[in-house]
């Protein structure tokens, strides 16, 4: 009765292809990566027509690019370093015990700017994990016409947000680089730590972008939440602190913060320190399981969102 | 019916497609709503039958025209043909390569440009840069947009919009066109462009899928048509029969459709 022949090269285009009902929800994962792969250049275009639309691609727009961290950097300077130092009665404010154990006795007698240069790189790091979560939040919605028009793997979009975001966060490292020398911070071969540990913020921050973009379907309010939440949560996060500030009774439940073994991990990394394994193993494993838990509930959901749009 | 022929032949065979909407009652669902309302233990959800057994085969070279009242589903059966919905049971085959015109989908973000729009619509088709290059040409001149097409179109009016949109989607070299009629919109002479340009595509051995409210341009272009009521298909056959039958339900209302079909 109905041709057998199943389509083996695209489940989009091509000569032949069927659609049924997805078993549980989840189309079949062989076809979807391929042609996700295939595509990708769609997601890159996207982010690059994007800064265009933003003007970040002229040269006034990659001056702000680098000229807003630096702004922030310089805010969070005044907040950190010189009001904490006249709270303290003009004295030089001292690194907690932990602390001094892993600093060089530059870094300590040069503590402000080495705080600083903490507060600086983590606060980097953190923007680029909550920018890509709230830019990826919107990317459904924002793609509504076409999700409606073409049929094609919808995870392209937060995809996307996710390369964007990361394309903002390049112009931060060479605001940061001067900083790391002004702080007479090391440069070793653990500082190569920082690679992986980034990788972890950007896969992390990419399941949430898929997580909140099919919340955000169903719950338009949902986006509007989410920069309290992010507030809340760079609180909680060892960007505004060091790792070692924190009282010994909180250790243990930082290990439910995903951003504590991320941005600790940084930390030590630019700190001239191989971050421990707990750190590292940490990240990845919240980074695998937000891409899981996100990446399965986008998947089960984005043939719903041409309904719901 | 035609639709007991050998499958070779066949563009796109519909089988038994069922598609079943849950559908939020709020227009702009939140967090917060659903939330209040789960603590009334209000019902937030309908369950809508949009398409309920549908089946037809639609032949290559054939132009399938498909009526139907508001509601009548067939802006859900074209979308489930083209992959963009999951049906909830029954099975769709497709041979060949689709091109759709459902909803303006080249100028999905307003602030980038005509031709930025026509590539990110590409890529996400699946095309590669030098497809859209190949075709690019072709489009703007067929869109007749010249110097608009480096502008963001939010600059464009409805007109432009929709001749963008028609031009992307039928230049995509496509062996089936899945095409809403009611958004090829364009003044008189855009019309005339497109009725020329949609009866090569066919001409070119493609296959088309049409909704129409306008019954003339079913009557004209279409081989064979289908009429739809409910999510049910009604009728099947050539397009004067159905166009017939059809308009002398508008004329005398649901109560005789219930007489004479079911």
């Amino acid at each position: 009765m109905n041709s057998k022949t199943i389509s083996t090269e695209d489940d989009y285009l091509g000569e032949h292809h069927v659609y049924e009902p997805h078993h549980v929800g989840l189309p079949p994962f062989g076809p979807y990566f391929r042609e996700l792969r295939r595509r990708r250049g769609f997601a890159f275009e996207l982010a690059r027509t994007q800064m265009h639309a933003a003007n970040t691609d002229t040269a006034l727009g990659q001056i702000w690019l680098v000229l807003n961290p630096m702004l922030l950097a310089a805010v969070y300077y005044v907040l950190t370093v010189v009001l904490v130092r006249s709270g303290n009665n003009g004295q030089k404010v001292v690194p907690p015990a932990d602390l001094i154990a892993k600093l060089s006795p530059g870094q300590i007698a040069n503590y402000g700017w080495e705080s600083f240069a903490h507060l600086t790189s983590s606060l980097f790091l953190f923007f680029l994990v909550s920018t890509i979560i709230l830019t990826g939040a919107n990317s459904v919605i924002q793609g509504g016409a076409l999700i409606m028009n073409t049929p094609f793997p919808k995870m392209l979009l937060p995809l996307s947000s996710t390369y964007l975001a990361f394309r903002r966060y390049l112009p931060t490292l060479l605001v940061y680089i001067p900083i790391h020398f002004l702080a007479r911070r090391p440069i070793s071969i653990n500082t190569l730590w920082a690679v992986p540990m980034v990788a972890e913020a950007v896969v992390f921050g990419f399941g949430l972008a898929m997580l909140f973009g099919t919340l955000q379907v169903y719950f338009r309010d949902v986006a509007s939440f989410l920069p309290y939440f992010i507030r809340i949560w760079l609180y909680l996060s060892p960007v505004i602190y060091y790792v070692e500030n924190l009282p010994k009774a909180m250790k243990p439940f930082m290990i439910l913060n995903p951003l504590f073994p991320i941005a600790g991990g940084y930390g030590e990394a630019l700190g001239g320190h191989a971050p421990s394994m707990q750190m590292v193993l940490g990240g990845a494993a919240w980074a695998i399981a937000s891409c899981l838990i996100g990446g399965l509930l986008f998947m089960s959901r984005e043939r719903e969102f041409a309904v719901r749009l | 019916m035609s639709s007991l022929s050998a499958s070779d032949d066949v563009a796109i065979r519909i089988q038994n497609v069922h598609v079943t909407f849950r559908v939020n009652v709020q227009r702009n669902p939140t967090l917060k709503s659903t939330l209040v309302r789960m603590g009334r233990r209000q019902q937030n959800v309908r369950e809508i039958k949009a398409l309920q057994g549908v089946s037809f085969d639609v032949h290559k070279g054939q132009v399938m025209g498909v009526v139907g009242a508001n509601g009548a589903g067939k802006s859900t059966l074209m979308r489930t043909v083209a992959g963009i919905l999951a049906p909830n049971e029954g099975r769709i085959d497709i041979y060949g390569r689709v091109s759709t015109l459902l909803a303006l989908g080249v100028g999905f973000n307003s602030a980038l440009s005509g031709k930025e729009n026509v590539v990110l619509g590409g890529l996400a088709a699946g095309l590669t840069r030098k497809e859209i290059a190949a075709k690019y040409e072709e489009i703007t001149e067929f869109a007749e947009l010249g110097d608009f097409m480096e502008l963001p179109m939010k600059t464009y009016s409805s007109g432009m919009f929709s001749r963008l949109a028609f031009a992307v989607a039928v230049h995509m070299d496509p062996d089936i066109l899945i095409i809403d009629e009611a958004l090829s919109a364009g003044d008189a002479h855009f019309k005339k462009k497109a009725a020329v340009k949609m009866k090569q595509v066919v001409d070119d051995a493609g296959t088309m899928l049409v909704v129409s409210h306008a019954l003339g341009v079913i009557k004209e272009m279409c081989d064979e048509a289908v009429w739809l009521h409910h999510g049910r298909l009604i009728r099947q056959g050539k397009p004067d029969e159905i166009i017939e039958a059809y308009t002398n339900f508008l004329n005398v209302g649901d109560d005789a459709l219930v007489l004479e079909d079911f």
